[in-house]
């Protein structure tokens, strides 16, 4: 028996919340990519909006599959959680390395900040970490991931 | 065949595939005792991963991902090795003070050659470490699974993909990983079609582009060179079906390998193994290269030009004032036009030519010089003609030895030439209406 067939439709209530965030964040950020509009929190990048948008349709598809009833809906919970995953790291990673260039104080880092490296793609991932807890719980990450 | 495929009434591969199968099934159903498991995590993920809808753009956001690694987070790392090659440089030129010439060809010519091209190692090393991590958890053979679907509707053969994936690192490999395709016109498309899959030797040129004319967007404008690479491979494959290799392609059958979490330790290896070649590159081709576009750069028929002198009139920009009426239409002076000659011996050469030209012209920062000299649109167009013009001479090469056909291979030459300067021109007229195509206009 695997999580999802424990608590099927509060998991998949889950899954749909988390898809819709990131689909709204991403939309977001993609129009705002498109009009020229920036916030610190919601940033302007038609194709970073658009990564969050698919990200967010692979979420809400599990939820569409589970009210179908397929016994497999969680295998969407678990691939939205590791692009998220997958995402956040890459942000992070960039963090750090900018942060490096701003402590070593090179020229094209004296005026880099923290909040411009804060991307959806990075804050977002707190809505998908209880998903990615579940599904690396659920999953024997081992070598072979049969 | 024929007559084994009157016989079966499908095709002989896939029947013998089949039975193969079901022979391996019976087996296992003797001498097995099944317990019920359901769906194993790899089925699971295979679900999703190769979703008909969902399949594409999850590739593409890994794709992404892996650019955006690359590039991006690797900026600090060439500033570092930048600045420790340009100080080793000067140390060396003040040592030979006494020798003008010494001193440019040392300082100018070889570290300033290695201060504009060592740093590159940066992205390349992170793009083939991002490679090894998709290639070691078994997502590449899915994503030719996934594009299967999307090339046989164009006639091309779904085993095409596992070259063109294996070209972003180096495209004589993936020439010659072409001799695992079965049929010879699916092998022919296949080889005349990767040239245009982008290598790490192009990374250098778009990284020193896209910083230095579209701030804040590198990583994406990047990813775009990349599927333009894609899509003319995917066109070139598809046109050569519908003309000259005409025919349906041979069926595609594929075992995927189950998906493994990827140790750092293997990684790391097969990242050394394919990034190694860009050091031995630069220490022994880019090496002498540095030394020729130095002096072809720093002497002119009037002999040496002295400090900072006019580049125009030396060896370099004769050559480049040759070609130049041709490029003009994409807004490419001497000095482009003298990069892409010299990149013909290899791609990363053209940072090299444009980073000795300026450097010679008194120029350090690179980035800005090209900011102030050339339009957005021109850099898009320079980027493009990089991409899809001729691969370099050892690709060619290969182009040669695989096809066995000095008509293939020239006929590879003209058509990448011909297809460059036309993506390029357009590019460069849609880009100069939006009014990129002004100095500074990014």
């Amino acid at each position: 028996m695997t999580v999802a067939d424990k608590n099927s439709t509060g998991l998949g209530l889950y899954s749909l919340a988390v898809g819709l965030i990131y689909v709204l964040v991403g939309g977001a950020q993609f129009v705002n990519g498109f009009i020229g509009y920036e916030t610190w929190i919601v940033p302007g990048d038609w194709f970073q909006g658009l990564v969050l948008v698919i990200i967010g349709l692979v979420f809400s598809w599990g939820y569409v599959l589970m009210r179908k009833g397929d016994q497999e809906w969680d295998s969407y919970l678990a691939i939205g959680s590791l692009l998220a995953g997958i995402i956040f790291a890459l942000y992070l990673f960039m963090m750090l390395a900018n942060g490096l260039g701003w402590m070593l104080g090179f020229e094209d880092w004296l005026e880099w900040t923290f909040i411009e490296q804060f991307q959806p793609g990075l804050w977002l991932f707190t809505v998908a970490i209880p998903g990615a807890y579940l599904t690396m719980k659920e999953h024997a990450w081992n070598r072979s991931v049969s | 065949m024929k007559r084994v495929k009157a016989v079966l009434g499908d095709d002989p591969e896939l029947a013998f595939a089949e039975k193969r199968y079901n022979m391996i099934g019976d087996i296992l159903e003797e001498c097995l005792t099944k317990t019920e498991t359901g769906m194993t995590f790899s089925d699971k993920l295979d679900k999703v991963l190769l979703n008909k809808y969902l399949g594409i753009p999850i590739f593409l956001i890994l794709v992404w991902a892996l650019f955006q690694f690359s590039i991006e987070a690797s900026g600090v790392f060439m500033v570092i090795i930048e600045t420790a090659l340009v100080t080793i440089g000067a140390f060396f030129g003040t040592l030979l003070a006494g020798n003008e010439i010494a001193a440019s060809l040392v300082q100018d010519g070889i570290f300033g050659g290695f201060a504009f091209i060592l740093p590159f190692l940066a992205p390349i090393f992170l793009m083939f470490l991002g490679i090894a991590w998709l290639e070691d958890s078994g997502y590449f053979a899915r994503a030719a699974f996934v594009m299967d679907k999307l090339l046989r509707k164009l006639g091309v053969h779904g085993k095409t993909f596992i070259p063109m994936m294996l070209g972003f690192g180096c495209n004589i490999p993936a020439i010659m990983a072409c001799r695992s395709i079965e049929g010879e016109k699916d092998r022919m498309i296949s080889i005349l079609s990767n040239p245009y899959i982008s290598c790490g030797a192009r990374l250098p040129v778009y990284v020193l582009f896209a910083a230095a004319f579209f701030p804040g967007f590198e990583g994406s404008v990047i990813f775009s060179m990349y599927i333009l690479g894609l899509a003319v491979a995917i066109f070139t494959a598809w046109l050569l079906r519908k003309t000259l290799f005409k025919g349906e392609p041979e069926p595609f059958i594929m075992e995927l390998p189950i998906y493994r979490v990827p140790t750092l330790r293997e990684s790391v290896l097969h990242m050394w193994e394919r990034g190694v070649v860009f050091l031995k590159k630069a220490g022994t081709w880019l090496f002498l290269g540095a030394i020729i576009l130095w002096f072809m750069s720093a002497f002119g028929p009037a002999g040496y030009l002295g400090i900072d002198p006019d580049v125009s009139v030396s060896y370099t920009g004769i050559l480049g004032g040759l070609i130049q009426p041709i490029f003009a239409p994409l807004g490419f002076d001497w000095r482009l036009g003298a990069a892409l000659i010299f990149a013909f011996l290899a791609k990363e050469i053209a940072v090299e030519s444009l980073g000795i030209i300026f450097a010679i012209e008194g120029d350090i920062a690179i980035g800005g010089a090209l900011a102030g000299v050339f339009s957005p649109a021109t850099a898009a167009a320079f980027m493009i003609f990089i991409l899809l013009y001729i691969p370099c001479v050892a690709a060619v090469g290969t182009i040669k030895s695989e096809t066995n056909s000095w008509k293939w291979t020239l006929f590879s030459v003209v058509y990448s030439i011909i297809i460059a300067y036309v993506i390029a021109a357009i590019a460069f007229a849609l880009l100069s209406a939006i009014g990129l195509g002004v100095i500074g206009g990014a």
